[in-house]
């Protein structure tokens, strides 16, 4: 589904120039679940953005779908990522004057579904995240947890091919974080091939390979059989 | 850098709404100032009332159509004023000289704006005397007190105590009668409602002819109530009058509201009225709202953004007062220097408006308003301050959102679209007003007026002379100046209709070429004319008496009592006698019974025309018959080629001088004409379209001020739309759509009150425009243009920014 080849990303500035992504190489298989680690800086949200296609990569190719992707102007770039790829993001990202209801609506809106349609997926949806009776409530009114159970309901109501999670897990406490990311490996287990940063290694374990960076390269490579070998 | 351009942005959107704000609000206040100054500096001006005619009597001879309400009195209403009303303290007469000339050595001059009157003047008015001795004025004949401005027009100084002017009415056979100058009084101020260029000493038995016309000054008792007096002269009256007459409505004006509340046919100056100070104190307040709300907003967006040092100040020990000590700094600086922009800017407005006042010697006003606004937006920069607790606690504050803004944008363009609304409906009445009087190129028709009776004899020759000139196209006269109505209303015979005294219709009078001069056509018959009757024939008929007017006529010639009486019907007329088709009327058998009752023969209804608006919009016209009366045309209309205007008028006064050389001829182009009429409704026009440009002006630095922060708080949202699958497009769209429905909230709100304030201003006007919902439509559009013009960058400039920079916004 997603292979990168000599992948770079350069931010410049007028004195400086940081090198994020030096030379990735990486493919990912349709229905995986991939994590992916390092330290702060090393350039892992610069790399979900450009598999995200939110942000375009300086050198390198990105080949999503087997359409090469990297060079696309941004208009491009939003048709192709509209219905295919969504994202959940560790400050869940809701838009604080919709509702529940409208915040899940959202991706549906821009695919032009028609209303009932709309209106059955969100509920669908909201019923599955098991926050159905909340929908009328606005994000602030909601606990972290809910939150990121809206969050995700908004990022699978189109039945995107990727699900790109940023730490989702980042802003809440144990419990709820396990709670989501069950909900992250059920989602997977039906076929949502998922890439996720985190730096949690419990939240790893729920991958079934990890990349790891460091410094804008990729290290290592594991799958979750190695991974469980690896001692801590 | 970016915070320092930020924060200039703001305060130069301040300054510019406070100095718009100042100029509007200067220029308003002195104009409303002066307006309402009116007479006050009398020093007895509550105890002096003007005695006018409010409705017209039919006494004797004098009788005037019901609309007709004049300043002056017929002398008949006089004579009983000086001793059957005890409470009139003292009556001062003014009397204007008609049709005479003045002649300082040898050249000569039309006697303007002077009156005759006598010492009682000086004892009842005040004013400046600057040479000569009060108490010695006008206790003898052929004294003449002059203005300044006179003084040095006719002389070149003021030192003329002694100095001699002859002046000479139409009649006088004699050379005229000197005057001698005997005092010279400052120009009249700019708020005077009277502003005489010469006084001409007179007695009081040459004031009250019974044949003249006197603007009557009283001075009442301080214990007299102005309203109980004029019930006792009404009263009067009444009892006073032959059964069959009816005595006139008389009332008495202040002297103080004379200015503002008196239009009267024959006023001694132009005007104003009440409503054009509303209009102007409107617009002004519009714009001084638009700012305050405005400058609310945006201290309140400044003080969001400086949030943060404000927490760190308190944290570092400053209290509230430090706080607004800061501000109010910040503040005095901004408002210091829009108060001196916006000085420049009111004499920019006072000039672009042409307003006849000068803004100066208001240092008193201006000191005023200037504290006024260093304390309102002083007060107002310390209010978002003092509306929200700065804390120390970093944590537990968030910047405020853009929703409270909503409501002040949506009232600064509900003020917009009213003012909008209003501008259109003004500039439309105005323009149907520019189409409503007949002559279409009105810059090419000029009008000759107030000359001699031997100007009326020889019209057929001073028109065969001047159409010498080919710049000079055609000449025709009528009745009445233009803007007027003709006076007399008699009664009449028709075909068909029974007699009655009570049947009674206005009389016009024009030449053949009149129709042709101003391009009317007939609704039915024909307007090709016949030459009517001669001037030597009217001269004989007009007689009062008729066995003396038959005798006149008998004796002359056969040949000029050989012509065809011709009337002509305006359309309400043709209406008021019956006829639904116009064409009914033709050929019909009229006649006119003038008080002369030979001057109309018998004739025949020749055509009907539409109404011809000669007069002016604020009354229904009248249903009038017209005639082709030479000794009635006191009114020469003469259409000159446009592109070579001044030799046409080189020409015409050329001829004029070479055949009447002792009387200047008075003219004015057409267009001059009626602009005088609406004078108050061009001025309120000006006025308003320029507060009206200023408050959108306004409005659009306050919404791009209050779109450029909310749609910085929305930076973070445009990044999860994105990624929820948004396009740029959409985004925009989305953004600008916010802002059309508060603006489209606004249209519905301001929809009401335009339509309120403007049917209440057409209301003067008895010829409207129609309050068309495209009027309004066409408001609403241009005002949500303008914000989608105002904001499209903002939003084009978010909805295109970089996904991963707009998530990471916090």
């Amino acid at each position: 589904m997603i292979k990168v080849e000599n992948l770079s990303k350069v931010f410049r500035t007028e004195e400086v120039e940081t090198t994020a992504l030096n030379n990735v190489n990486l493919e990912i298989k349709e229905g995986e679940f991939v994590a992916i680690m390092g330290p702060s800086g090393c350039g892992k949200s610069t790399l979900l953005n450009i598999l995200g296609m939110l942000d375009s990569p300086t050198h390198g190719k990105y080949h999503f779908c087997d359409n090469e992707v990297s060079s696309l102007k941004e208009k491009l770039r939003n048709t192709f990522r509209k219905g295919n790829i969504n994202f959940v993001f560790q400050s869940f990202n809701l838009i604080d004057e919709l509702s529940v209801y409208k915040n899940v609506e959202l991706p549906l809106k821009y695919l032009r579904y028609d209303l009932g349609k709309k209106k059955k997926r969100v509920l669908e949806m909201l019923d599955r995240m098991k926050i159905g009776h909340r929908r009328n409530h606005y994000p602030q009114q909601l606990s972290g947890g809910q939150q990121q159970r809206v969050a995700i309901a908004r990022a699978i109501a189109p039945n995107p091919k990727l699900l790109l999670a940023d730490e989702p897990t980042g802003n809440l406490d144990s419990k709820t974080g396990l709670e989501v990311m069950n909900l992250l490996s059920e989602l997977n287990a039906e076929g949502t091939t998922i890439v996720m940063v985190t730096h949690s290694e419990r939240d790893a374990e729920f991958a079934h390979r990890v990349i790891r960076l460091f410094d804008g390269e990729v290290t290592m490579e594991s799958t979750k059989k190695e991974l469980t070998q690896i001692e801590y | 850098m970016n915070i320092l351009t930020k924060k200039n942005k703001w305060a130069a959107i301040n300054i510019i709404g406070i100095a718009i704000a100042f100029a509007g609000v200067f220029f308003a206040s002195s104009y409303i100032k002066h307006e309402l100054s009116f007479d006050k500096f009398h020093a007895k001006a509550d105890q002096i009332y003007r005695l006018n005619i409010d409705k017209p009597g039919k006494v004797g001879f004098m009788q005037s159509p019901d609309n007709v309400s004049t300043a002056s009195l017929n002398a008949h209403y006089i004579k009983d004023l000086y001793d059957k009303f005890p409470g009139i303290e003292q009556i001062v007469l003014m009397v204007k000289p008609f049709n005479y000339t003045v002649k300082v050595e040898e050249e000569i001059f039309r006697l303007d704006n002077s009156y005759y009157t006598d010492h009682s003047f000086f004892t009842l008015f005040d004013f400046k005397l600057i040479k000569g001795n009060k108490e010695g004025l006008f206790h003898n004949p052929n004294e003449i007190a002059i203005s300044k401005k006179s003084a040095l027009k006719y002389f070149g100084s003021i030192d003329v105590i002694g100095k001699e002017l002859t002046l000479k009415g139409e009649f006088d056979r004699n050379g005229g009668t000197i005057y001698t100058v005997k005092g010279v009084f400052d120009d009249y101020p700019s708020n005077s409602h009277m502003q005489p260029d010469m006084l001409l000493s007179s007695n009081l038995e040459t004031l009250r002819n019974p044949y003249g016309h006197a603007f009557t000054y009283l001075l009442l008792h301080p214990d007299v109530k102005p309203d109980q007096l004029e019930l006792s002269l009404n009263k009067h009256w009444k009892e006073n009058v032959a059964e069959e007459e009816v005595s006139p409505t008389f009332k008495l004006m202040n002297l103080r509201d004379i200015h503002l509340k008196s239009h009267k046919k024959d006023e001694l100056g132009s005007n104003g009225t009440i409503k054009t100070i509303w209009v102007i104190m409107s617009g002004a307040l519009i714009i001084l709202l638009i700012t305050m709300i405005n400058y609310f907003n945006l201290t309140t967006v400044q003080l969001n953004s400086d949030l943060n040092n404000l927490k760190i100040k308190v944290i570092n020990g400053a209290n509230l007062l430090d706080l607004s000590l800061s501000q109010i700094k910040k503040s005095s600086i901004q408002i210091s220097l829009a108060i001196i922009i916006g000085s420049i800017l009111s004499f920019i407005f006072n000039r672009f408006i042409e307003f006849k006042f000068i803004i100066k010697n208001e240092g008193v006003l201006f000191t005023l308003l200037v504290m006024c606004f260093i304390v309102v937006f002083g007060a107002i920069s310390l209010l978002p301050l003092y509306t929200r607790k700065i804390s120390s606690n970093l944590s537990n504050q968030k910047e405020e959102g853009s929703k409270k803004f909503i409501i002040s944008l949506v009232c600064q363009f509900t003020l917009s679209i009213v003012a909008l609304v209003l501008t259109i409906v003004l500039n439309q009445q105005i323009s149907k007003i520019k189409n409503f009087h007949p002559g279409k190129d009105k810059e090419s028709i000029i009008t000759i007026t107030e000359f001699p009776y031997a100007a009326i004899s020889t019209f057929d020759l001073f028109k065969e002379k001047a159409l010498k000139h080919p710049e000079i196209l055609m000449i025709s006269s009528t009745m009445m100046p233009p803007g007027t109505t003709p006076d007399f209303v008699y009664p009449f015979e028709m075909e068909g209709i029974d007699r009655s005294e009570n049947n009674t219709i206005s009389i016009n009078s024009v030449d053949q070429e009149f129709f042709k001069l101003f391009d009317i056509q007939a609704l039915a018959g024909d307007l090709n004319l016949k030459s009517g009757s001669s001037f030597i024939w009217e001269s004989a008929a007009i007689s009062p008496n008729k066995e003396a007017a038959i005798k006149n006529i008998n004796n002359l010639d056969p040949s000029y009592r050989n012509f065809k009486e011709q009337y002509i019907l305006n359309e309400s007329a043709s209406k008021k006698l019956g006829f639904t088709n116009p064409q009914d009327a033709i050929g019909k058998q009229f006649k006119y019974n003038f008080i002369s009752q030979t001057y109309f023969k018998q004739g025949e209804i020749v055509a009907v025309i539409k109404d011809l608006h000669y007069a002016d919009m604020f009354s229904e016209e009248k249903a009038e018959v017209i005639g082709l009366k030479r000794i009635f045309n006191s009114t020469f209309l003469v259409k000159i080629d446009k592109n070579n205007t001044s030799k046409a008028l080189k020409n015409l006064q050329e001829t004029w001088s070479q055949m009447y050389p002792d009387h200047p001829m008075k003219y004015e182009f057409l267009s001059d004409s009626y602009f005088k009429i609406y004078r108050n409704q061009y001025n309120e026009m000006k006025a308003l379209t320029l507060f009206s440009i200023l408050s959108i002006l306004l409005s659009i630095l306050g919404m791009y001020a209050l779109s450029s922060y909310s749609i910085q708080h929305k930076t973070k949202e445009i990044g999860i739309r994105k990624a929820n699958g948004a396009s740029s497009l959409e985004i925009m769209l989305q953004l600008i759509t916010e802002y059309v429905v508060w603006v489209a909230m606004a249209f519905v709100i301001a929809s009401p009150i335009a339509f309120y304030a403007a049917d209440d201003w057409l209301k003067s006007f008895a010829y409207r425009i129609d309050l068309s919902w495209w009027i309004f439509a066409f408001a609403g559009i241009i005002a949500i243009l303008i914000a989608i013009i105002t904001v499209s960058w903002q939003t084009y400039n978010a909805a295109r920014k970089d996904p991963v920079y707009a998530l990471k916004y916090e």
